[in-house]
């Protein structure tokens, strides 16, 4: 009975000892790809930036009435070389995706027409929800007056109208959704102040 | 209130665990062969999934998340679900020999099916609080029970059926769970 | 235990995991919709197999049989993790496509049926090579099921549109029931031939 005992106890103990083992290696290894996760993440988000409102320089803006405006993550102001303030952008997630968060920026110029978007993550489906990256649905965007925007299945006809990604409704509207609310923030906390 | 009962239902029928998210696809290819078991194999999974949700949650959220060392959470959510299923199997079989005796032998399986892991994992990034984590876990457990089930039945049909060769097995196994994922997306424009 | 050559062809196709154990089917199904995704899947699968059946078959001597189970669990959480970082670090596209299923290589039945199966048992050069052998043979049919769904689902290759412009893709082919469909008649094919073989030979 006691030799039973001990066992366990030694077994338990190794079991611990490797667990610890490979805690510490795995804390070695995330202190190393920190950076450059961090360097990654920086770098598809400015490469997007840089999409959306080209030959700019951004500073981060603080999101005002962030309750409102769940799906804001960040602000930036896009300034040119002569430092007149050009337009903004905004980094929208949104939950309503068919796969995990969907990421995107969304440029809008200071008359109030909207740049474009660039998406930064996505795992929707590839084939039919994955062609939100794609310029035939990004492309939509670029040049429409800052205004609610609605997702038709077909054609697009009217101003303010996005045509759908055959076969993801869901995914169209979920991206879509998120420009509508950077153009809410646009409309109502930047434009009415600021002119 | 009601988006509870959406995210109950959603977690069973549209985004349904095996059909749509293929997650405990080995169990469900594998002890499908009679309704008894694959509802013997469902209610042992819907035990464990529901409780590893409950308890998942609590590791990330008082453990992992104070202690700054998320990126410990596929360790720590194997480990949980691990010891949950030979705690589970322990008290069934002094509490309840009977019970022991229908679930028993598909409890250790359980650790090794992804879809008790998957939801910890969904519950984690979808940031669900504790009922959210709960009732998502339930549904997509009550899900691959249906799944399950429902797929031992049509088995249990083609058993004796005339089924070219090369299809015997498997094949027409996956063929078959193919035709029913058909169906089941038909449940994708229920909720929006 | 054979040569090296044989270790990888019994995992490549005489054992292949997918197509004649049934193993590791949530991976095969889920991430298969494109020929990428199937291929990033299989390779970091690979990566994770080698590793820890290295390390397994290292340990083998100092794990006590009873909690020998547990033990195998930690090491391949440990070397899963390491991927899912290294992969966000430098491969994030991929790393976005893949989500949920790069920690889930955990609990694919491949990595522990091998450690439990061969590398508990064999030295560890041996199971190495089973490691790579399983893994390439594992990647092999996602990449199968991949080119399937996406030249019929989406009508591309790699991404790159390889159908002529008038070919419609059947949608279906991306979506769940493709995945089963696709599979099942994979499979079919790859009983079919193994049975026509030993005549031939």
């Amino acid at each position: 009975m006691e030799n039973q005992k001990d066992n366990i106890l030694k077994n338990a103990l190794i079991l611990f000892t490797i667990t610890i083992i490979a805690a510490v290696i795995l804390g070695f290894v995330y202190n190393i790809t920190l950076e450059p996760i961090a360097a990654q993440q920086l770098k598809t988000r400015d490469n997007a930036l840089g999409n959306v409102l080209p030959d700019t320089s951004f500073d981060t803006l603080e999101v005002q009435n962030q309750e409102t405006y769940s799906q804001l993550v960040e602000l930036f102001e896009g300034k040119d070389a002569a430092g007149n303030v050009v337009g903004y952008a905004f980094k929208m997630a949104t939950k309503e995706g068919y796969g995990d968060l969907i990421e995107l920026i969304v440029g809008i110029r200071m008359d109030g027409t909207i740049a474009g978007i660039d998406v930064i993550r996505q795992a929707e489906t590839p084939g039919l929800g994955a062609k939100v990256d794609e310029p035939s649905f990004k492309d939509q965007f670029a040049g429409k007056v800052a205004t609610a925007l609605t997702v038709v299945k077909g054609a697009a006809g009217a101003e303010e109208e996005i045509s759908s990604i055959s076969g993801a409704t869901i995914t169209s509207r979920a991206a879509t959704n998120a420009v509508n609310q950077a153009v809410e923030y646009f409309n109502t906390e930047i434009a009415k102040e600021g002119n | 209130m009601s988006a509870y009962i959406l995210l109950f239902i959603g977690a069973i029928v549209v985004n349904n665990v095996v059909l749509s998210r293929f997650l405990g696809i080995c169990p469900f290819l594998g002890v499908s062969k009679k309704v008894e078991t694959a509802l013997g194999m469902g209610m042992a999974v819907t035990f464990v999934i529901t409780l590893a949700s409950i308890i998942s949650y609590l590791v990330y959220g008082l453990i992992l998340k104070p202690l700054e060392i998320t990126f410990l959470y596929t360790i720590a959510f194997i480990l949980v679900i691990a010891s949950l299923v030979q705690l589970v199997e322990m008290v069934i079989q002094k509490t309840s020999p009977s019970l022991y005796q229908a679930l028993g032998v598909y409890l250790p399986l359980i650790t090794t099916n992804c879809a008790v892991l998957g939801v910890a994992v969904i519950n984690m990034q979808k940031n669900y609080n504790l009922l959210q984590s709960t009732i998502n876990g339930a549904g997509t457990a009550i899900g691959f029970t249906l799944a399950i089930v429902l797929l031992a039945g049509l088995r249990e049909k083609i058993e004796y059926n005339d089924i070219p060769k090369p299809f015997k097995g498997y094949p027409i196994v996956l063929v078959t769970a193919g035709l029913m994922a058909i169906a089941f997306l038909g449940f994708a424009g229920l909720i929006k | 235990m054979g040569n090296p050559m044989t270790r990888l062809k019994t995992g490549l196709i005489t054992e292949n995991p997918v197509f004649t154990q049934v193993l590791g089917m949530c991976p095969t199904l889920a991430v298969t919709t494109s020929v990428k995704n199937g291929i990033g899947m299989g390779l970091a699968t690979t990566a994770v197999l080698f590793f820890s059946n290295m390390v397994i078959s290292l340990l083998k001597n100092i794990i006590p049989s009873k909690v020998r189970i547990p033990a195998f669990i930690v090491v391949i959480a440990t070397f899963v993790t390491v991927v899912e970082l290294v992969l966000k670090g430098f491969v994030p596209a991929l790393y976005d496509s893949l989500g949920l299923f790069i920690p889930l290589i955990v609990v694919n039945c491949i990595v522990l049926g091998r450690a439990e199966a061969f590398a508990s048992k064999n030295g560890v050069f041996d199971s190495m090579m089973d490691g790579i052998g399983n893994g390439l043979g594992f990647t092999l049919a996602l990449f199968c099921l991949g080119a399937v769904r996406e030249l019929l689902g989406a009508g591309s290759f790699f991404g790159i549109r390889v159908m002529p412009s008038a070919f419609q893709p059947a949608i279906i082919f991306v979506l769940a029931p493709g995945a089963f469909i696709a599979l099942g008649i994979l499979f079919a094919l790859f009983n079919h031939l193994k049975d026509r073989q030993p005549k031939k030979a």
